[in-house]
């Protein structure tokens, strides 16, 4: 199984480079009491070429996995009825149910119910009527969506907000008219890119996050956005401005609760997925906060 | 059989009206497995059925016994166009079916081809 969900991973993230799949492999298959044998040509865990095909959004049925086949099979058909992962086939419940005095009730009437069962891969039998005392497991089931799997994966990368870097530092008091530098500590959490694949049997789903932009509520009024995790201070770079991301405070904090500004930094990250033959997109914000004093120059020498 | 056509349509919804039981299981596990592969039969099948013996005791059945000729009906890729024929097969073999009375219609029950059997 752990060889299964590994080969489903890689092409997930072949899919994801944009790179074809180029794992297949020839077998000659008999379909059950069928004339013709076939030679098929399969693609482990993609979603075969009649199938549903890559890209479908984030809206995407839930699937369930074929063992015998190692294909990706809709949870719910239907035609064929709901998939049991128990035994790899679909049952749907005969309606009407054959008349009481009918062997398939196998004496069991009016107690359970007959169900037509569909095995794609099972060798010898495509299935048959079964009576089954309740519904077999998986019928009227969610299964696991992709797009459920993939927010499993988002959440094993524990985005965050920014580490806030900030001139001037905590503790210190800054001064109106003087450039503050906006960053963060660029790591996997705090600014990505991040990869993470997040499976169960039968389905495997790889997420990357890169964060976008980061919004910097001054807490003056004022918004600063910048689409870059700005640049750390250094002593040597003396009074000027940040390259890349800053700001200038016009009035003193001293009117604020705490004689503060709060400033609140979010961080937008983009998150794409892939895998069991769906892929989609989303956003996720994470936001820290921080504290500054900012004062008037004429303040401090009075 | 139509059923056993494209691969990217739906099933034919009159299957289940002439079908039932393990007839109409190993026509769906071979749609849904032709329709993961992009399999689609092309062509038509001959035949030449006989009804070899009836049972009026309930249920009605009727046995039928057919020589099914699928020279001209043959699984190929339909993106490709290729044959998906595996090598060395009789293309003429003995089909021996079931039909029953079900919900007061004629229907088929089993249907077991021998490829072991060329007729």
């Amino acid at each position: 199984m752990l060889t299964r969900v590994l080969t489903v991973t890689a092409v997930s993230v072949a899919a994801l480079v944009g790179t074809g799949a180029q794992a297949h492999a020839d077998s000659v298959y008999c379909p059950p009491n069928s004339q013709v044998c076939i030679v098929t040509v399969t693609k482990p865990g993609g979603p075969g070429v009649g199938g549903a095909g890559g890209g479908s959004g984030s809206s995407g049925a839930p699937v369930c996995r074929n063992d015998l086949t190692s294909q990706i099979m809709p949870c719910y058909d239907p035609t064929w009825g709901w998939w049991s992962g128990k035994d790899d086939c679909y049952y749907k419940r005969l309606v009407p149910p054959p008349p009481a005095t009918s062997p398939d009730w196998a004496g069991h009437f009016p107690n359970g119910a007959i169900y037509s069962s569909i095995c794609p891969g099972v060798p010898g039998t495509g299935g048959g009527w079964t009576w089954l005392p309740t519904p077999p497991p998986g019928s009227g089931g969610v299964g696991l969506t992709p797009a459920a799997l993939a927010q499993q994966a988002i959440g094993t990368m524990r985005l965050q907000g920014p580490a806030i870097g900030m001139t001037p530092s905590a503790g210190k008091t800054g001064l109106v008219g003087l450039p503050v530098w906006l960053w963060t500590a660029v790591t996997t959490t705090t600014w990505g890119p991040s990869t993470a694949t997040a499976a169960v049997p039968g389905l495997s789903v790889t997420a990357v996050a890169r964060a976008k932009r980061i919004v910097w509520d001054m807490g003056d009024g004022h918004v600063v956005t910048c689409a870059n995790p700005g640049t750390q201070y250094l002593e040597s770079r003396g009074s000027g401005a940040s390259p890349t991301c800053g700001y200038v405070y016009t009035a003193s904090s001293a009117g604020q609760p705490g004689s503060e500004y709060v400033v609140t930094a979010t961080t937008t990250w983009d998150v794409t997925w892939a895998g069991g033959g769906q892929s989609g997109a989303l956003t996720v914000t994470r936001t820290s906060t921080t504290s500054v004093r900012i004062g008037e120059l004429q303040v401090l020498v009075s | 059989m139509s059923s056993l056509g494209s691969p990217t349509k739906p099933p034919d919804p009159d299957l289940a009206k002439y079908a039932i039981e393990g007839a109409y299981a190993d026509i769906g596990a071979t749609i849904i497995l032709f329709r993961k592969n992009g399999i689609e039969m092309r062509g038509t099948p001959a035949h030449s059925a006989q009804v070899t013996a009836i049972s009026l005791t309930d249920p009605t059945s009727a046995a039928i016994t057919d020589c099914l000729d699928s020279t001209h009906w043959l699984p190929v890729y339909a993106a490709t166009g290729k044959s998906a024929l595996a090598a060395g097969q009789a293309l003429r073999v003995v089909v021996d079916s079931t039909a029953t009375l079900y919900n007061g219609q004629w229907v088929i029950r089993t249907s077991v081809a021998h490829r072991d059997r060329p007729c």
